[in-house]
């Protein structure tokens, strides 16, 4: 089953032939079901059936109920119970419909069993079987309404988590396109405020700042462009921000990254971790040391980022630091003269093939 | 050998650039400069370079039209320089060294001298093509107990250890959790080619092809390593070292 743009289902053939079948399939188990039901008390009680002929009739009624069920079906998901707005109108319908419907079957069923005995249906028949049909054929379109509307819900509640992580998915690239959106043109500044300084007294510097710089622009348009990135792509992008970071501050930097090795491979949103990176050192330029550590716990990839050192860092505005919280558990804390970000992002390992 | 190179771009401060920049190549003799195509076009007639270095971007005729109107006798080894990655798969149709995205460092111009050097000398017939405008200029590895960053141009060659792969860089070796194929898609066409089922080597460290003691195929490099050649690559590189074996 796929959903259109609207939201409302759209069933293929495959998809209607599957509930046919299952439609035809339930009512035989139920014919069988009946038909043992009769066979043995008629049984108990000394009659004389004999199970081919409980057997027919039982069969004939069933595959009848096989055709009607759909009918029932679409009128129940035309008319919902748990809408917001309608439920009671269609509650009042429903009410209404089944005891016409219930009506209409029994005289179908009546008559077709005149027919398949070689007799005009006949308005008395019509009565009788009303009569005796009428209560049990209530009870049956009840049942078909109840499971229908237990299939919707389901199916919205599903729809809903859907929703609820493409809204969380779209939430979080917000946030982080507002992060970058932040952060890049800081480190484009801070650069080329420090390519303008040396422009007359170290060409070949400004040169080799001019040189990263493009080069981490670069890389950055390439990965924004991917859904996702493998974790060592991720971190050779971020040693391309540190090299720069490093020549900028003339070595006052000092840099560590070390996660497991199977976590290279994992695959992660593009530019996470950078923007976090990025977020950490800002502002500073005196001596400092980061460390980037990866680990795998609890099946999520957790990530430490460890500065020591210099620090200007503004704070991230509380809407966008709230985001990050609830969607990476975003962590900050300090120990000692250490600022420490924690975040954990779903680890998504792929396997290497040969 | 000297390499006799001529410089064309449409503007001044890149022309001055790259001649600072080649300053430092004692070996590089920059015979003339062309701010437009035409003008290379009778410079070349006159001076007949080794190499020539060429923008892309030039207003009236690009630097691919030039290539495109030059006889192929007396088209010079190009190392294109170029402000877009966007030619850079078309560039290697000609007699290409390398293709330079601008602002460019020195490292990589000395690679692309090197080429050119050995483009000019008859050392290499080509350079393959590349197959992607981005790639991979740095690999992520776990040694020593931190995460290292090996630049590429630094790998000698790659061999595979299983699903995984091992880097070859001089004395020092690391292993990868990355398929070859993995890495032969992501890393630079031009620079790394894949010669055997389990190896894939840098074409800068190539010097010959060679039969081993036992007989078998293998390509020398540079350190003097044997790297296995494939039998389904033997063709393509024995036409890109111009030697039968």
């Amino acid at each position: 089953m796929t959903m259109n743009d609207s939201g409302r289902s759209t069933r293929s053939f495959a998809d209607l032939f599957g509930i046919a079948m299952l439609i035809v399939a339930i009512w035989l188990i139920l014919a069988f079901f009946n038909a043992s039901e009769f066979y043995r008390r008629s049984m108990a009680i000394g009659g004389d059936s004999r199970w081919n002929e409980i057997i027919a009739v039982q069969l004939t009624t069933s595959l009848i109920w096989a055709i009607f069920t759909p009918i029932v079906f679409a009128v129940a998901e035309r008319f919902p119970l748990h809408t917001r707005r309608e439920s009671f109108r269609n509650f009042l319908i429903l009410g209404a419909f089944t005891p016409v419907f219930a009506v209409i079957r029994a005289i179908v069923g009546g008559a077709w069993h005149q027919i398949a005995e070689g007799n005009a249906p006949t308005l008395y028949f019509a009565r009788l079987s009303i009569a005796v049909r009428f209560h049990r054929y209530v009870f049956l379109t009840i049942v078909i309404i109840g499971l229908t509307n237990i299939i919707l819900a389901y199916r919205r509640s599903v729809m809903r988590e859907q929703d609820t992580f493409a809204l969380q998915a779209a939430l979080t690239n917000a946030a982080l396109a507002q992060l970058r959106a932040r952060m890049l043109p800081r480190v484009m500044f801070e650069t080329l405020r420090n390519i303008s300084e040396r422009v007359d007294t170290d060409p070949n510097g400004a040169d080799e700042l001019i040189v990263g710089l493009s080069d981490l622009l670069r890389s950055t348009l390439d990965l924004d462009r991917r859904a996702e990135i493998t974790v060592a792509e991720e971190l050779e992008h971020i040693d391309r921000y540190l090299d720069l970071e490093k020549a900028r501050t003339a070595g006052r930097l000092t840099t560590r990254i070390d996660f497991d090795e199977p976590l290279l491979a994992a695959r992660v949103p593009p530019l996470v971790l950078h923007t976090l990176v990025e977020h950490a050192l800002d502002g500073g330029s005196g001596e400092r040391t980061l460390e980037i550590r990866g680990r795998e716990i609890d099946g999520l990839l957790s990530i430490e980022i460890e500065k020591e050192g210099d620090a200007a860092a503004d704070v991230t505005p509380p809407r966008l630091e709230q985001l990050l919280t609830d969607q990476f558990s975003l962590d900050r804390r300090r120990e000692g003269a250490k600022d420490i970000v924690a975040i954990e992002l779903p680890l998504r390992l792929v396997e290497v093939a040969s | 050998m000297t390499l006799r190179a001529l410089i064309v771009d449409d503007e001044p401060p890149a022309r001055s650039r790259l001649r600072r920049l080649l300053d430092a190549h004692a070996e590089v003799d920059i015979v003339a400069e062309a701010g437009s195509a035409r003008e290379a076009m009778e410079l070349i007639e006159e001076h007949h370079p080794d190499v020539m270095f060429l923008d892309v971007g030039m207003p009236e005729e690009t630097g691919l039209d030039l290539l495109r109107s030059l006889a192929s006798e007396k088209q010079p080894v190009v190392v294109f320089t170029t402000a877009h990655t966007d030619h850079a798969l078309s560039a290697f149709n000609f007699n290409t060294a390398d293709y330079l995205v601008k602002p460019f460092d020195v490292d990589r111009l000395s690679r692309a001298l090197e080429r050119a050097r050995r483009l000019a000398s008859g050392e290499l017939r080509s350079i393959p093509a590349r197959r992607t405008t981005r790639h991979r200029e740095r690999i992520a590895v776990r040694a020593r107990g931190e995460i290292l960053f090996i630049k590429a141009t630094l790998v000698d060659w790659i061999s595979a250890e299983g699903n995984y792969a091992r880097l070859h860089c001089g004395n020092a070796s690391y292993q990868l959790r990355e398929s070859l194929q993995n890495l032969e898609e992501s890393l630079d066409a031009s620079t790394f080619i894949r010669v055997h089922r389990s190896a894939i080597v840098n074409v800068d460290r190539i010097r010959k092809l060679v039969s081993a003691v036992d007989g078998s195929p293998s390509i020398v490099l540079a350190s003097g390593e044997l790297v296995p050649l494939g039998p389904t690559y033997r063709a393509r590189l024995e036409e890109m070292l111009g030697q039968k074996l």
